[in-house]
Protein backbone atom coordinates (compact mmCIF):
# COMPACT_ATOMS: atom_id res chain seq x y z
CA UNK A 1 0.00 0.00 0.00
CA UNK A 2 1.58 3.24 -1.07
CA UNK A 3 2.53 5.59 1.76
CA UNK A 4 1.72 3.14 4.58
CA UNK A 5 5.32 2.31 5.53
CA UNK A 6 6.20 6.01 5.46
CA UNK A 7 3.27 6.67 7.80
CA UNK A 8 4.35 3.84 10.11
CA UNK A 9 7.93 5.07 10.30
CA UNK A 10 7.44 8.85 10.34
CA UNK A 11 3.72 9.49 10.96
CA UNK A 12 3.36 11.09 7.48
CA UNK A 13 2.43 9.44 4.20
CA UNK A 14 4.81 11.33 1.92
CA UNK A 15 8.27 10.76 3.44
CA UNK A 16 10.76 8.60 1.53
CA UNK A 17 11.64 5.36 3.34
CA UNK A 18 15.31 4.48 2.97
CA UNK A 19 15.78 1.01 1.48
CA UNK A 20 18.37 -1.39 2.81
CA UNK A 21 20.29 -1.23 -0.47
CA UNK A 22 21.00 2.45 0.07
CA UNK A 23 22.85 1.67 3.28
CA UNK A 24 26.51 0.73 2.79
CA UNK A 25 27.14 -2.99 3.10
CA UNK A 26 29.40 -2.59 6.14
CA UNK A 27 26.71 -0.66 8.00
CA UNK A 28 23.99 -3.30 7.64
CA UNK A 29 22.92 -5.48 10.55
CA UNK A 30 22.47 -9.27 10.15
CA UNK A 31 19.10 -8.73 8.49
CA UNK A 32 17.72 -12.27 8.30
CA UNK A 33 18.47 -13.07 11.95
CA UNK A 34 16.90 -9.80 13.15
CA UNK A 35 13.86 -10.41 10.95
CA UNK A 36 13.29 -13.95 12.29
CA UNK A 37 13.59 -12.77 15.90
CA UNK A 38 11.11 -9.99 15.20
CA UNK A 39 8.75 -12.55 13.62
CA UNK A 40 9.07 -14.80 16.66
CA UNK A 41 8.12 -11.89 18.94
CA UNK A 42 5.08 -10.98 16.82
CA UNK A 43 3.95 -14.62 16.44
CA UNK A 44 4.13 -15.23 20.20
CA UNK A 45 2.25 -11.99 20.84
CA UNK A 46 -0.61 -12.86 18.46
CA UNK A 47 -0.66 -16.46 19.76
CA UNK A 48 -1.18 -15.09 23.29
CA UNK A 49 -4.03 -12.87 22.06
CA UNK A 50 -5.56 -15.85 20.23
CA UNK A 51 -5.23 -18.12 23.24
CA UNK A 52 -6.75 -15.52 25.55
CA UNK A 53 -9.68 -15.05 23.14
CA UNK A 54 -10.22 -18.81 22.92
CA UNK A 55 -10.09 -19.14 26.71
CA UNK A 56 -12.45 -16.18 27.22
CA UNK A 57 -14.90 -17.71 24.76
CA UNK A 58 -14.66 -21.11 26.53
CA UNK A 59 -15.18 -19.43 29.89
CA UNK A 60 -18.25 -17.62 28.54
CA UNK A 61 -19.67 -20.94 27.31
CA UNK A 62 -18.81 -22.60 30.64
CA UNK A 63 -16.40 -25.04 28.99
CA UNK A 64 -13.07 -23.64 30.18
CA UNK A 65 -12.14 -26.68 32.24
CA UNK A 66 -13.28 -29.30 29.75
CA UNK A 67 -10.51 -29.06 27.15
CA UNK A 68 -7.21 -30.58 28.31
CA UNK A 69 -5.51 -29.08 25.27
CA UNK A 70 -6.61 -25.55 26.16
CA UNK A 71 -5.57 -25.97 29.80
CA UNK A 72 -2.16 -27.28 28.78
CA UNK A 73 -1.68 -24.40 26.34
CA UNK A 74 -2.64 -21.93 29.08
CA UNK A 75 -0.12 -23.55 31.42
CA UNK A 76 2.66 -23.34 28.83
CA UNK A 77 1.67 -19.77 27.94
CA UNK A 78 3.42 -18.67 31.16
CA UNK A 79 6.60 -18.79 29.07
CA UNK A 80 5.11 -16.78 26.17
CA UNK A 81 5.84 -13.26 27.44
CA UNK A 82 9.35 -14.34 28.46
CA UNK A 83 10.08 -15.68 24.98
CA UNK A 84 8.57 -12.62 23.27
CA UNK A 85 10.53 -10.30 25.56
CA UNK A 86 13.82 -12.03 24.91
CA UNK A 87 13.23 -12.25 21.14
CA UNK A 88 12.33 -8.56 21.02
CA UNK A 89 15.41 -7.64 23.04
CA UNK A 90 17.63 -9.70 20.74
CA UNK A 91 15.99 -8.15 17.66
CA UNK A 92 16.72 -4.65 19.00
CA UNK A 93 20.30 -5.43 20.04
CA UNK A 94 21.26 -7.37 16.90
CA UNK A 95 19.31 -5.02 14.65
CA UNK A 96 21.24 -1.92 15.73
CA UNK A 97 24.60 -3.43 14.82
CA UNK A 98 27.23 -2.44 13.80
CA UNK A 99 26.41 0.72 15.79
CA UNK A 100 26.38 1.05 19.56
CA UNK A 101 25.46 4.74 19.20
CA UNK A 102 23.79 5.20 15.83
CA UNK A 103 26.16 6.84 13.32
CA UNK A 104 28.42 8.08 16.12
CA UNK A 105 30.17 5.03 17.56
CA UNK A 106 30.68 1.54 16.19
CA UNK A 107 30.45 -1.40 18.57
CA UNK A 108 33.94 -2.46 17.53
CA UNK A 109 35.29 0.97 18.56
CA UNK A 110 33.44 1.00 21.87
CA UNK A 111 35.20 -2.00 23.43
CA UNK A 112 36.89 -1.47 26.77
CA UNK A 113 40.61 -1.08 26.30
CA UNK A 114 41.70 -3.33 29.14
CA UNK A 115 38.92 -5.91 29.60
CA UNK A 116 40.07 -9.17 28.01
CA UNK A 117 37.93 -11.74 26.19
CA UNK A 118 38.59 -14.18 29.04
CA UNK A 119 37.15 -11.77 31.58
CA UNK A 120 34.05 -11.21 29.47
CA UNK A 121 33.66 -14.99 29.05
CA UNK A 122 34.03 -15.50 32.80
CA UNK A 123 31.34 -12.90 33.56
CA UNK A 124 29.00 -14.46 30.98
CA UNK A 125 29.47 -17.90 32.56
CA UNK A 126 28.76 -16.33 35.95
CA UNK A 127 25.55 -14.68 34.75
CA UNK A 128 24.41 -17.84 32.98
CA UNK A 129 24.97 -19.88 36.14
CA UNK A 130 23.05 -17.33 38.23
CA UNK A 131 20.16 -17.13 35.79
CA UNK A 132 19.93 -20.92 35.40
CA UNK A 133 19.80 -21.25 39.19
CA UNK A 134 17.15 -18.53 39.43
CA UNK A 135 15.16 -20.12 36.59
CA UNK A 136 15.23 -23.48 38.39
CA UNK A 137 14.11 -21.77 41.62
CA UNK A 138 11.35 -19.98 39.70
CA UNK A 139 10.06 -23.24 38.18
CA UNK A 140 10.21 -24.99 41.57
CA UNK A 141 8.25 -22.22 43.31
CA UNK A 142 5.76 -21.89 40.47
CA UNK A 143 5.10 -25.63 40.50
CA UNK A 144 4.83 -25.56 44.30
CA UNK A 145 2.34 -22.70 44.16
CA UNK A 146 0.23 -24.38 41.45
CA UNK A 147 0.15 -27.72 43.31
CA UNK A 148 -0.83 -26.25 46.66
CA UNK A 149 -3.20 -23.57 45.41
CA UNK A 150 -3.83 -20.39 47.37
CA UNK A 151 -4.13 -20.46 51.18
CA UNK A 152 -7.61 -19.82 52.54
CA UNK A 153 -6.34 -16.59 54.05
CA UNK A 154 -5.12 -15.42 50.64
CA UNK A 155 -8.69 -15.60 49.34
CA UNK A 156 -9.86 -12.95 51.82
CA UNK A 157 -9.52 -9.36 50.70
CA UNK A 158 -6.48 -8.14 52.59
CA UNK A 159 -7.25 -4.39 52.62
CA UNK A 160 -5.12 -2.25 54.88
CA UNK A 161 -3.29 -5.30 56.11
CA UNK A 162 -1.74 -5.97 52.72
CA UNK A 163 -0.53 -2.43 52.29
CA UNK A 164 1.70 -2.81 55.34
CA UNK A 165 0.16 -0.02 57.40
CA UNK A 166 -0.08 -2.28 60.43
CA UNK A 167 3.58 -3.17 60.31
CA UNK A 168 4.54 0.47 60.49
CA UNK A 169 2.23 1.42 63.36
CA UNK A 170 4.18 2.42 66.46
CA UNK B 1 19.98 26.94 33.59
CA UNK B 2 23.28 28.78 33.31
CA UNK B 3 25.52 28.66 36.33
CA UNK B 4 27.74 31.70 35.66
CA UNK B 5 31.28 31.20 36.81
CA UNK B 6 30.42 28.36 39.20
CA UNK B 7 33.11 25.64 39.22
CA UNK B 8 30.86 22.84 37.95
CA UNK B 9 33.68 20.28 38.03
CA UNK B 10 34.10 20.73 41.77
CA UNK B 11 30.32 20.80 42.25
CA UNK B 12 30.04 17.42 40.48
CA UNK B 13 33.02 16.03 42.41
CA UNK B 14 31.04 16.89 45.56
CA UNK B 15 27.72 15.60 44.17
CA UNK B 16 29.20 12.23 43.16
CA UNK B 17 30.68 12.11 46.66
CA UNK B 18 27.28 12.92 48.19
CA UNK B 19 25.62 10.13 46.17
CA UNK B 20 28.17 7.53 47.29
CA UNK B 21 27.93 8.88 50.87
CA UNK B 22 24.14 8.42 50.73
CA UNK B 23 24.75 4.91 49.46
CA UNK B 24 27.14 3.84 52.25
CA UNK B 25 24.93 5.41 54.94
CA UNK B 26 21.70 3.82 53.66
CA UNK B 27 22.81 0.51 52.16
CA UNK B 28 25.47 0.36 54.90
CA UNK B 29 22.94 -0.49 57.57
CA UNK B 30 21.08 -3.09 55.52
CA UNK B 31 24.35 -4.74 54.42
CA UNK B 32 25.33 -4.64 58.11
CA UNK B 33 22.08 -6.37 59.06
CA UNK B 34 23.01 -9.04 56.49
CA UNK B 35 26.46 -9.46 58.04
CA UNK B 36 24.79 -10.00 61.45
CA UNK B 37 22.04 -12.27 60.04
CA UNK B 38 23.67 -15.58 60.98
CA UNK B 39 24.16 -14.49 64.62
CA UNK B 40 20.41 -14.65 65.33
CA UNK B 41 19.80 -17.32 67.98
CA UNK B 42 16.16 -18.32 67.49
CA UNK B 43 16.84 -18.88 63.87
CA UNK B 44 13.71 -18.59 61.86
CA UNK B 45 11.69 -16.02 63.78
CA UNK B 46 14.58 -13.69 64.56
CA UNK B 47 15.93 -13.85 61.04
CA UNK B 48 12.50 -12.96 59.74
CA UNK B 49 12.53 -9.92 62.04
CA UNK B 50 15.93 -8.92 60.60
CA UNK B 51 14.71 -9.32 57.01
CA UNK B 52 11.53 -7.37 57.67
CA UNK B 53 13.51 -4.63 59.43
CA UNK B 54 15.19 -3.81 56.11
CA UNK B 55 12.47 -5.26 53.83
CA UNK B 56 10.73 -2.03 52.81
CA UNK B 57 13.90 0.03 52.30
CA UNK B 58 16.92 -2.01 51.18
CA UNK B 59 16.16 -1.84 47.45
CA UNK B 60 15.59 1.91 47.57
CA UNK B 61 18.92 2.22 49.37
CA UNK B 62 20.71 0.35 46.60
CA UNK B 63 19.37 2.80 44.05
CA UNK B 64 21.91 5.29 45.46
CA UNK B 65 24.71 3.05 44.13
CA UNK B 66 23.08 2.99 40.70
CA UNK B 67 22.61 6.77 40.78
CA UNK B 68 26.21 7.27 41.90
CA UNK B 69 27.43 5.07 39.04
CA UNK B 70 25.14 6.91 36.61
CA UNK B 71 26.38 10.32 37.78
CA UNK B 72 29.97 9.13 37.41
CA UNK B 73 29.19 7.92 33.87
CA UNK B 74 27.68 11.23 32.80
CA UNK B 75 29.88 13.69 34.71
CA UNK B 76 33.26 11.91 34.58
CA UNK B 77 33.05 9.37 31.73
CA UNK B 78 36.82 8.75 31.67
CA UNK B 79 36.70 7.75 35.33
CA UNK B 80 33.73 5.47 34.75
CA UNK B 81 35.50 3.79 31.82
CA UNK B 82 38.76 3.30 33.71
CA UNK B 83 37.23 2.07 36.95
CA UNK B 84 34.58 -0.21 35.49
CA UNK B 85 37.05 -1.74 33.02
CA UNK B 86 39.96 -1.93 35.44
CA UNK B 87 37.88 -3.37 38.29
CA UNK B 88 35.89 -5.59 35.90
CA UNK B 89 36.26 -8.93 37.69
CA UNK B 90 35.98 -7.32 41.12
CA UNK B 91 32.75 -5.55 40.12
CA UNK B 92 31.36 -8.76 38.62
CA UNK B 93 32.02 -10.45 41.98
CA UNK B 94 30.29 -7.50 43.72
CA UNK B 95 27.33 -7.81 41.36
CA UNK B 96 27.10 -11.55 42.04
CA UNK B 97 27.11 -10.89 45.81
CA UNK B 98 24.47 -8.14 45.52
CA UNK B 99 22.25 -10.34 43.33
CA UNK B 100 22.44 -13.23 45.81
CA UNK B 101 21.54 -11.15 48.82
CA UNK B 102 18.69 -9.50 46.93
CA UNK B 103 17.04 -12.68 45.69
CA UNK B 104 17.65 -14.38 49.06
CA UNK B 105 15.47 -11.76 50.75
CA UNK B 106 12.65 -12.47 48.31
CA UNK B 107 12.96 -16.26 48.02
CA UNK B 108 13.62 -17.23 51.65
CA UNK B 109 10.03 -16.81 52.82
CA UNK B 110 8.46 -18.52 49.82
CA UNK B 111 8.98 -22.07 51.10
CA UNK B 112 8.95 -23.39 54.69
CA UNK B 113 11.58 -26.17 54.51
CA UNK B 114 14.52 -25.58 56.91
CA UNK B 115 17.10 -26.50 54.26
CA UNK B 116 15.58 -24.04 51.79
CA UNK B 117 15.71 -21.29 54.40
CA UNK B 118 19.26 -22.21 55.48
CA UNK B 119 20.42 -21.94 51.85
CA UNK B 120 18.97 -18.44 51.39
CA UNK B 121 20.18 -17.40 54.87
CA UNK B 122 23.70 -18.28 53.74
CA UNK B 123 23.15 -16.42 50.47
CA UNK B 124 21.88 -13.32 52.24
CA UNK B 125 24.61 -13.23 54.91
CA UNK B 126 27.42 -14.28 52.55
CA UNK B 127 26.29 -11.85 49.87
CA UNK B 128 26.06 -8.99 52.36
CA UNK B 129 29.47 -9.73 53.91
CA UNK B 130 31.15 -10.08 50.53
CA UNK B 131 29.49 -6.93 49.12
CA UNK B 132 30.61 -4.86 52.13
CA UNK B 133 34.15 -6.21 51.87
CA UNK B 134 34.37 -5.53 48.12
CA UNK B 135 32.97 -2.00 48.44
CA UNK B 136 35.67 -1.31 51.04
CA UNK B 137 38.39 -2.91 48.90
CA UNK B 138 37.32 -0.76 45.93
CA UNK B 139 37.47 2.40 48.08
CA UNK B 140 40.83 1.28 49.45
CA UNK B 141 42.23 1.00 45.93
CA UNK B 142 40.88 4.42 44.98
CA UNK B 143 42.59 5.89 48.08
CA UNK B 144 45.87 3.99 47.63
CA UNK B 145 45.97 4.63 43.89
CA UNK B 146 45.99 2.20 40.99
CA UNK B 147 48.47 1.96 38.11
CA UNK B 148 47.25 4.00 35.12
CA UNK B 149 48.91 4.37 31.73
CA UNK B 150 49.33 7.58 29.75
CA UNK B 151 45.78 7.30 28.33
CA UNK B 152 44.38 6.94 31.86
CA UNK B 153 43.61 3.24 31.35
CA UNK B 154 44.03 0.75 34.18
CA UNK B 155 47.43 -0.96 33.88
CA UNK B 156 47.30 -3.23 36.93
CA UNK B 157 46.01 -6.73 37.58
CA UNK B 158 43.09 -8.23 39.50
CA UNK B 159 45.38 -9.65 42.20
CA UNK B 160 47.05 -6.25 42.54
CA UNK B 161 43.69 -4.90 43.74
CA UNK B 162 43.90 -7.24 46.74
CA UNK B 163 46.76 -5.31 48.36
CA UNK B 164 47.02 -5.10 52.18
CA UNK B 165 45.85 -1.47 52.42
CA UNK B 166 42.74 -2.15 50.32
CA UNK B 167 41.96 -5.30 52.30
CA UNK B 168 42.30 -3.35 55.56
CA UNK B 169 39.83 -0.79 54.19
CA UNK B 170 37.55 -3.72 53.25
CA UNK B 171 37.63 -5.17 56.78
CA UNK B 172 37.09 -1.68 58.27
CA UNK B 173 34.06 -1.23 56.01
CA UNK B 174 32.58 -4.56 57.14
CA UNK B 175 33.06 -3.51 60.80
CA UNK B 176 31.53 -0.09 60.13
CA UNK B 177 28.48 -1.54 58.32
CA UNK B 178 27.99 -4.19 61.04
CA UNK B 179 28.09 -1.49 63.72
CA UNK B 180 25.68 0.72 61.76
CA UNK B 181 23.38 -2.27 61.09
CA UNK B 182 23.35 -3.34 64.75
CA UNK B 183 22.23 0.15 65.83
CA UNK B 184 19.49 0.05 63.20
CA UNK B 185 18.37 -3.35 64.50
CA UNK B 186 18.12 -1.99 68.06
CA UNK B 187 15.66 0.52 66.62
CA UNK B 188 13.59 -2.14 64.87
CA UNK B 189 13.52 -5.02 67.41
CA UNK B 190 11.91 -5.47 70.80
CA UNK B 191 12.02 -7.68 73.90
CA UNK B 192 14.63 -10.40 74.27
CA UNK B 193 15.98 -9.94 70.75
CA UNK B 194 16.42 -6.20 71.29
CA UNK B 195 18.36 -6.87 74.51
CA UNK B 196 20.69 -9.24 72.66
CA UNK B 197 21.21 -6.92 69.68
CA UNK B 198 21.91 -4.07 72.11
CA UNK B 199 24.80 -6.10 73.56
CA UNK B 200 26.34 -6.41 70.07
CA UNK B 201 26.69 -2.66 69.62
CA UNK B 202 29.67 -1.89 71.88
CA UNK B 203 31.94 -4.75 70.70
CA UNK B 204 31.19 -3.71 67.11
CA UNK B 205 32.03 -0.06 67.85
CA UNK B 206 35.33 -1.16 69.43
CA UNK B 207 36.12 -3.44 66.47
CA UNK B 208 35.42 -0.60 64.07
CA UNK B 209 37.54 1.88 66.04
CA UNK B 210 40.49 -0.55 66.17
CA UNK B 211 40.25 -1.10 62.40
CA UNK B 212 39.90 2.61 61.76
CA UNK B 213 42.93 3.49 63.90
CA UNK B 214 45.03 0.95 62.00
CA UNK B 215 43.71 2.26 58.69
CA UNK B 216 44.47 5.86 59.68
CA UNK B 217 48.01 4.95 60.75
CA UNK B 218 48.54 3.13 57.45
CA UNK B 219 47.19 6.16 55.59
CA UNK B 220 49.46 8.58 57.47
CA UNK B 221 52.50 6.37 56.88
CA UNK B 222 52.00 5.12 53.33
CA UNK B 223 49.45 7.31 51.49
CA UNK B 224 50.95 10.82 51.56
CA UNK B 225 48.72 12.18 48.76
CA UNK B 226 45.60 11.64 50.93
CA UNK B 227 47.13 13.43 53.91
CA UNK B 228 48.59 16.21 51.73
CA UNK B 229 45.48 18.38 51.86
CA UNK B 230 45.48 18.18 55.66
CA UNK B 231 49.15 19.11 55.91
CA UNK B 232 48.66 22.08 53.58
CA UNK B 233 45.50 23.29 55.34
CA UNK B 234 45.73 22.12 58.95
CA UNK B 235 42.32 23.59 59.81
CA UNK B 236 40.80 20.69 57.78
CA UNK B 237 41.65 18.60 60.84
CA UNK B 238 38.67 20.29 62.51
CA UNK B 239 36.40 17.89 60.60
CA UNK B 240 38.01 14.96 62.43
CA UNK B 241 36.80 16.26 65.82
CA UNK B 242 33.01 15.99 65.17
CA UNK B 243 33.55 12.55 63.62
CA UNK B 244 35.31 11.30 66.75
CA UNK B 245 32.63 12.89 68.94
CA UNK B 246 29.85 11.34 66.84
CA UNK B 247 31.38 7.85 67.19
CA UNK B 248 31.94 8.36 70.95
CA UNK B 249 28.33 9.51 71.28
CA UNK B 250 26.91 6.20 69.95
CA UNK B 251 27.48 4.03 73.09
CA UNK B 252 26.30 6.92 75.29
CA UNK B 253 22.97 7.22 73.45
CA UNK B 254 22.49 3.42 73.33
CA UNK B 255 23.03 3.10 77.09
CA UNK B 256 20.48 5.88 77.66
CA UNK B 257 17.97 4.06 75.48
CA UNK B 258 17.97 6.76 72.81
CA UNK B 259 18.48 4.46 69.82
CA UNK B 260 17.33 6.92 67.22
CA UNK B 261 19.91 9.47 68.31
CA UNK B 262 22.53 6.71 68.35
CA UNK B 263 21.60 5.91 64.76
CA UNK B 264 21.81 9.59 63.77
CA UNK B 265 25.27 9.74 65.39
CA UNK B 266 26.33 6.75 63.32
CA UNK B 267 24.97 8.46 60.19
CA UNK B 268 26.86 11.66 61.05
CA UNK B 269 30.08 9.70 61.68
CA UNK B 270 29.83 7.97 58.30
CA UNK B 271 29.11 11.25 56.51
CA UNK B 272 32.13 12.79 58.25
CA UNK B 273 34.38 9.89 57.26
CA UNK B 274 33.31 10.35 53.63
CA UNK B 275 34.00 14.11 53.82
CA UNK B 276 37.51 13.36 55.12
CA UNK B 277 37.96 10.89 52.26
CA UNK B 278 36.71 13.45 49.72
CA UNK B 279 38.97 16.24 51.02
CA UNK B 280 41.92 13.85 50.92
CA UNK B 281 41.18 12.80 47.34
CA UNK B 282 40.27 16.18 45.79
CA UNK B 283 40.71 16.88 42.90
CA UNK B 284 41.65 13.26 42.08
CA UNK B 285 38.93 10.78 41.23
CA UNK B 286 41.37 8.00 40.39
CA UNK B 287 44.85 8.53 41.77
CA UNK B 288 47.56 6.98 39.60
CA UNK B 289 50.17 5.11 41.57
CA UNK B 290 53.11 4.97 40.89
CA UNK B 291 52.84 7.65 38.13
CA UNK B 292 50.71 10.46 39.64
CA UNK B 293 50.85 12.54 36.44
CA UNK B 294 48.46 10.01 34.82
CA UNK B 295 45.79 10.55 37.50
CA UNK B 296 42.18 11.24 36.53
CA UNK B 297 40.83 14.39 38.15
CA UNK B 298 37.56 16.31 38.30
CA UNK B 299 39.02 18.48 35.53
CA UNK B 300 40.81 16.20 33.04
CA UNK B 301 38.17 13.44 33.17
CA UNK B 302 34.98 15.54 33.10
CA UNK B 303 32.27 15.96 30.49
CA UNK B 304 31.77 19.34 28.82
CA UNK B 305 30.64 22.31 30.89
CA UNK B 306 27.33 22.21 29.01
CA UNK B 307 26.72 18.59 30.06
CA UNK B 308 27.63 19.31 33.67
CA UNK B 309 25.26 22.31 33.67
CA UNK B 310 22.33 20.31 32.25
CA UNK B 311 22.98 17.56 34.76
CA UNK B 312 23.09 20.02 37.65
CA UNK B 313 19.70 21.41 36.60
CA UNK B 314 18.26 17.88 36.54
CA UNK B 315 19.87 17.09 39.90
CA UNK B 316 18.42 20.22 41.50
CA UNK B 317 14.95 19.23 40.26
CA UNK B 318 15.35 15.57 41.25
CA UNK B 319 16.89 15.85 44.71
CA UNK B 320 13.77 17.25 46.47
CA UNK B 321 11.68 14.42 44.98
CA UNK B 322 14.16 11.76 46.15
CA UNK B 323 14.36 13.26 49.64
CA UNK B 324 10.56 13.45 49.85
CA UNK B 325 9.87 9.84 48.84
CA UNK B 326 12.74 8.51 50.98
CA UNK B 327 11.48 10.39 54.02
CA UNK B 328 7.90 9.19 53.47
CA UNK B 329 8.97 5.52 53.13
CA UNK B 330 10.98 5.65 56.35
CA UNK B 331 8.07 7.42 58.07
CA UNK B 332 5.49 4.84 56.91
CA UNK B 333 7.64 1.93 58.06
CA UNK B 334 8.86 3.55 61.30
CA UNK B 335 8.81 1.68 64.64
CA UNK B 336 9.38 -1.91 65.68
CA UNK B 337 8.96 -4.82 63.25
CA UNK B 338 5.76 -6.84 63.73
CA UNK B 339 5.67 -10.15 61.89
CA UNK B 340 2.45 -11.16 60.16
CA UNK B 341 1.62 -13.51 57.35
CA UNK B 342 2.36 -10.91 54.69
CA UNK B 343 5.92 -10.46 56.01
CA UNK B 344 9.04 -12.04 54.52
Amino acid sequence: MSGLLSWLAYGKTDRPVTGLKEIPRDERPPVNFTFQLFHLMVIVGFAMIGLATWAAFALWRGRLEQSRLLLWLLTLSVLGPQIANQAGWWAAEVGRQPWIVYRLLRTSAALSAVVTAHQVAASMVMFMAIYLLLFAVFLFLLNDKIRHGPDDADLQPAGKHALGFKRGAP
Amino acid sequence: MSFGSLDLNTVWFALVGILFTGYVILDGFDLGVGVLHLFAVKRDEERRVFLNAIGPVWDGNEVWLVTGGGALFAAFPAVYATVFSGFYLAFMALLCALIFRAVAIEFRSKHPSPRWRAFWDAGFAGGSLFSSLLIGVAMGNIAWGVPLDARGEFAGSFLGLLNPYALLMGVTTVALFAMHGAIYLVLKTEGELEARVRRWVNPLIITFILCYVMLTLATLLYVPHITGAFRREPWFFAIVIPVVLAIANIPREVSHGREFRAFLSSVAAMAGLMVIFGIGMYPHLVYSHPLPEHSLTAFNAASSRKTLGIMLTIALLGIPVVLAYSASIYWIFRGKVKLDRMSY
